[in-house]
């Protein structure tokens, strides 16, 4: 483990190398294994899509970099490097909002419905030392950033008064008020066309040019705007590579799955086909699922690709 | 099957849409597609008799369902049953699953107690679930299987048509296709009828036989 940190880091652009070990959570009887095994590194100004079902394990990915799993999850032999340093969950949580920016799901949810927009960007902004005299004009700046073209309009309304795409515009503003190394957005193209979502990176890469940014999606067009995707199923890594390669030449089968219930590919169901489980997360609903699935999953690695399969394409 | 007649919706004084007129017919995957905020989830809750329409009328086979001045026919509005956008919405969260069925079942008298398990275990194989998720609560279920829980919930009804009000927006790709293929199967193999909600114009234009535009108080139907 030690050595693959070391390999990333001679790069000297590596933002995060990112090892999970075992992330489980504690039931009333019983423990349940989450994620496992999972590891990923991010550059400078690249992007990362985790794409995988609901319950594959991204959003606890995600969680586990800010420092914020639930009371009862706890991460087991993982490591999190950030810029070199180990990340531990209060020094993720010092973190966030300055160099490690989070994304939301939901614009409108994540403001806080009392406070004006001019607060919420203000308070960020006191959070990196932007002195006092100075807070308007860099609230107007980062507002004009995110393509309000009145930003001095905005400033004293309430959350309630914008609608679902400005909310979502404020929040990219407000994150901007940081030193963003590190930006993770959480299905943040829910709802949205394809023009929209296109619209919506090329906003993330004007005001995020150096961050690494980590889409956490089960929307496969978004990852297809992403330099590379992390396949996820079940908490363990399918796939892993150039998202080019991946969703249009998969080697998992559970990719290839996810590729085919696209609407432009025929909405090809995925029933359960076995009742027992395997080693493979996807062996339950594998049609090319061979015994041997059962015990054990095989590692392929070829140029920036790696898969998980006993099944080769 | 169900006909729309000259049907006006208005909220206080801001009209939402204004002689609509549909028709969906059986064994048919009908799309209504529009922005969002343009009343495409007040006609569904009009149709499920929630709302009242301001005039119009609603029929089902040819008979009078509801209208502006006849209330909402709820014997046979049984049959319109409706699927919403969070698939939690229409599970109680403190109650178990199996709870909540057989509270359906005694509240509209659809079967004898001693059939009730019977009924509801048929119900689960049409969506695929097991019987052991039945002593589930709802958190403890994933998105997709909470979904097919609501549409087993509606299918106990029997329905003549099925309402899906965004149902598959917040689902993933792979639990998307999962949940449309399981709602062709159980309504239009036996000649029930969808009406598709969405904003998703992929979706409405790949899987409906026929599509309505929402736009500026009425509903076009477009060419297919």
């Amino acid at each position: 483990m030690i050595e693959y940190f070391q390999k990333k880091r001679e790069g000297g652009t590596t933002v995060l190398n990112y090892d999970s070990g075992t992330i489980s959570a504690k039931l009333e009887q019983s423990e349940k294994e989450l994620v496992s095994g999972v590891r990923f590194s991010m550059e400078e100004g690249r992007s990362l899509a985790l794409i995988g079902e609901t319950g594959s394990g991204k959003t606890m990915i995600a969680r586990s970099i800010m420092g914020l799993l639930p009371g009862n999850v706890q991460m087991k032999d993982g490591k999190i490097l950030f810029c070199g340093d180990e990340l531990t969950g209060r020094s993720a949580r010092k973190l966030l909002g300055d160099r490690i920016v989070y994304i939301p799901q939901n614009g409108l949810e994540s403001l806080n419905p009392s406070r004006k927009i001019r607060h919420h960007l203000y308070d960020n902004l006191k959070k990196i030392g932007i002195p006092r005299a100075e807070l308007e004009q860099e609230a107007l700046s980062k507002l004009a950033l995110v393509g309000f073209p009145e930003p001095e309009k905005l400033l004293d309304k309430y959350p309630f008064q914008l609608s679902g795409g400005m909310a979502q515009r404020v929040t990219i503003a407000i994150s901007a008020c940081s030193r963003g190394a590190l930006m993770i957005a959480d299905e943040p193209t829910n709802g949205l066309d394809d023009g929209a979502k296109l619209k919506f990176m090329e906003l993330l890469q004007t005001v995020f040019p150096h961050a690494a940014k980590l889409m956490i999606t089960h929307d496969i067009t978004l990852a297809e705007l992403c330099d590379e995707t992390l396949v996820l199923c079940g908490g363990r890594m399918m796939e892993k590579g150039p998202s080019s390669q991946i969703l249009h030449a998969p080697r998992n089968q559970y990719t290839c799955a996810l590729i085919l219930s696209l609407i432009k590919n025929g909405m090809r169901e995925t029933p359960v086909l076995h009742s027992e489980t395997g080693e493979c997360p996807f062996f339950r609903r594998c049609q090319a699922a061979r015994p041997s699935c059962r015990v054990n999953v095989e590692h392929h690695q070829s140029g920036q690709r790696e898969w998980w399969c006993n099944h080769l394409i | 099957m169900i006909r729309i007649e000259h049907l006006q919706k208005r909220f206080g004084g801001r009209l939402i849409f204004d002689d609509l007129n549909m028709e969906i017919a059986p064994g048919q995957i009908v799309g209504l597609y529009g922005a969002s905020g343009i009343g495409k989830s007040t006609l569904a809750k009009l149709l499920c008799g929630v709302l009242k329409p301001d005039s119009g009328s609603v029929y089902l086979d040819d008979r009078l369902l509801y209208s502006a001045d006849t209330p909402y026919d709820r014997k046979r509005g049984i049959q319109i049953q409706m699927v919403y956008q969070q698939p939690y919405s229409s599970l109680d969260g403190s109650q178990k699953l199996g709870n909540g069925f057989r509270e359906l079942i005694r509240y509209h008298a659809l079967a004898p107690r001693r059939e009730e398990t019977r009924r509801i275990n048929d119900t689960l194989a049409q969506v695929g679930l097991e019987p052991g998720i039945l002593e589930h609560l709802p958190h403890q279920i994933s998105g997709g299987e909470a979904q097919r829980v609501a549409i087993a919930r509606c299918l106990l009804f029997q329905p003549r048509l099925l309402i899906l009000d965004e149902a598959t927006s917040m689902l993933d790709v792979s639990t998307q296709a999962n949940v449309i293929a399981l709602v062709k199967r159980v309504m239009l193999d036996r000649g029930g009828s969808v009406l598709l909600i969405s904003h998703d114009r992929e979706l409405v234009n790949y899987l409906c036989h026929q599509i309505y535009l929402f736009d500026q108080f009425v509903a076009k139907e477009k060419e297919r």
